[in-house]
C-alpha cells in the first residue's frame, strides 16, 4: 500500500472509507464514516512493547469506536 | 510512563504521539495523495510551561537570534555578515550552537548573548540522532604525505536504546519590528567530545549536549547557579552509549537519511563501539 492510498471497509451497519498516510514517519489511517459520525484518525502506538489502536489527537469519549474500528483496519490489511 | 487515550505508553512512545497531533493537525488529508514525512517533522523543543513544573512541546527556529536585531534583513546579516557602505565587510555569526564555555561570557571575555537566556530560558531540544563529518586526510600516493584536502564522510549518531534524547537548549524570543512576527529562536549547547565524537567530529572535535534524564530535568526546571548551568553545559554524555555509523554522502536528500551506508576506503573508529 502506498501513502495517499484508499480502501473502504463495509461492516453490515455502516461503510468506513479509509486513506493511509505517512506523516512524521508514522502510518496514520483517516476514517470517513457512511453514518455522519465524526472522523476519526487511527494509528496503532505501542503500550507496553504490545500495539494499540487509539486516535490522533485523543478522544477519551470514543474509545470503544477507536478500538473496534482500529481492529476492522487490521484486519482488513491482514486479509487483502 | 505517561498516558495517551487511557492507555499506559512510554514517554518516548507519549512524546512521539504528541508529534504526531501536532502534525496530524496541520495536515490536509483530502488532497494530499504522496507525503513525505521527513520533510515536514517538526523540530520538537521542550520548553518549560507557565506554571514552571510541567513543560510543552513546540517548534523553535533553529539559529539563536539576539532581541536587539531589528528584522529580518538585520538578521539575516547577523546570520550571513555583510558589507557596509563604507565597503567594510563585517563577519556573520553562526548561532545554531552555543559554546558552554562561552555561555556567560564570550570568547573576547565580553558578556554574551546567550548569558540572558542560559539563565532564563533553558530548553531541551528532543533528538533521535544527528549528523556529523569525519574528515580524512587522504595519503599523496608520491610522497606518503596526507594531502591538504580533506574527504568528508556523513556519520549518524544516536544514543544506544534510546529512540529519543535530549540536547540541552537555550532559547530567546525574537520579534521582526517591521512586521511584528515573533519567534523563538534557538541554540544547542555544545561540549568538548568525548573519546567517540573525538573521531567522528574529529574537525572540530565538539559534540552538543546530551542529557541523562536527571541532568535533563534539572536543566529544565532548576533554580541553577551560572556555575551549575555551565556545568551541566559542559557535561559529556558517555560515548559508550553512544552509537556512530557511517551513511550516504547524499543523505540529506533521502527519505531515510539515517539508513547505514558503508565507505570501502574508509578506515573503522578506533573507538570501539
Amino acid at each position: 500500500m502506498e501513502p495517499g492510498d484508499r480502501f473502504e471497509i463495509k461492516l453490515p451497519d455502516l461503510t468506513m472509507q479509509v486513506g493511509y498516510h505517512i506523516i512524521n514517519n508514522d502510518e496514520v489511517f483517516h476514517v470517513v464514516f457512511s453514518d455522519g459520525r465524526p472522523e476519526l484518525v487511527l494509528h496503532e502506538a505501542l503500550s507496553g512493547g504490545l500495539p494499540f489502536w487509539t486516535s490522533i489527537p485523543e478522544a477519551r469519549h470514543r474509545l470503544k469506536e477507536v478500538a473496534y474500528f482500529g481492529a476492522r483496519i487490521a484486519e482488513h490489511l491482514k486479509n487483502n | 510512563m505517561c498516558y495517551y487515550n487511557g492507555q499506559k505508553v512510554s514517554r518516548a512512545e507519549f512524546i512521539k504521539l504528541l508529534q504526531l497531533e501536532k502534525a496530524v493537525k496541520n495536515y490536509d488529508f483530502l488532497n494530499r495523495a504522496v507525503h513525505n514525512g521527513f520533510a515536514y517533522s517538526p523540530v520538537a523543543v521542550l520548553k518549560r510551561d507557565a506554571t514552571e513544573t510541567n513543560f510543552d512541546i513546540v517548534q523553535m527556529e533553529w539559529g539563536f537570534l539576539p532581541p536587539y536585531l531589528k528584522n529580518r534583513e538585520k538578521a539575516a546579516q547577523f546570520r550571513n555578515g555583510y558589507k557596509d557602505e563604507q565597503g567594510k565587510w563585517h563577519i556573520g555569526y553562526t548561532t545554531l550552537n552555543a559554546k558552554a564555555e562561552n555561555l556567560f561570557t564570550n570568547e573576547k571575555g565580553n558578556p554574551s548573548i546567550y548569558a540572558d537566556a542560559a539563565r532564563k530560558h533553558r530548553c531541551l531540544v528532543l533528538s533521535t540522532g544527528f549528523y556529523e563529518w569525519r574528515h580524512v586526510f587522504p595519503l599523496n600516493k608520491k610522497t606518503g604525505q596526507p594531502l591538504k584536502t580533506s574527504i568528508k564522510y556523513p556519520y549518524y549518531i544516536s544514543v544506544k536504546d534510546h529512540e529519543y534524547f535530549y540536547m540541552a537548549g537555550i532559547w530567546q524570543e525574537w520579534t521582526d519590528k517591521d512586521t511584528g512576527e515573533t519567534v523563538e529562536t534557538l541554540a544547542i549547547t555544545t561540549a568538548a567530545a568525548n573519546p567517540l565524537m573525538q573521531q567522528v567530529h574529529n574537525s572540530k572535535k565538539r559534540m552538543p549536549t546530551i542529557l541523562n534524564d536527571e541532568l535533563a530535568y534539572e536543566w529544565m526546571f532548576g533554580d541553577l547557579s551560572d556555575e551549575r548551568i555551565t556545568e551541566i553545559a559542559l557535561s559529556q554524555f558517555p560515548a559508550k552509549q553512544m552509537d556512530a555509523c557511517t551513511i550516504a554522502k547524499e543523505f540529506l536528500a533521502t527519505l531515510e537519511p539515517s539508513t547505514p551506508f558503508e565507505y570501502e576506503d574508509l578506515p573503522a573508529l578506533e573507538y570501539a563501539i
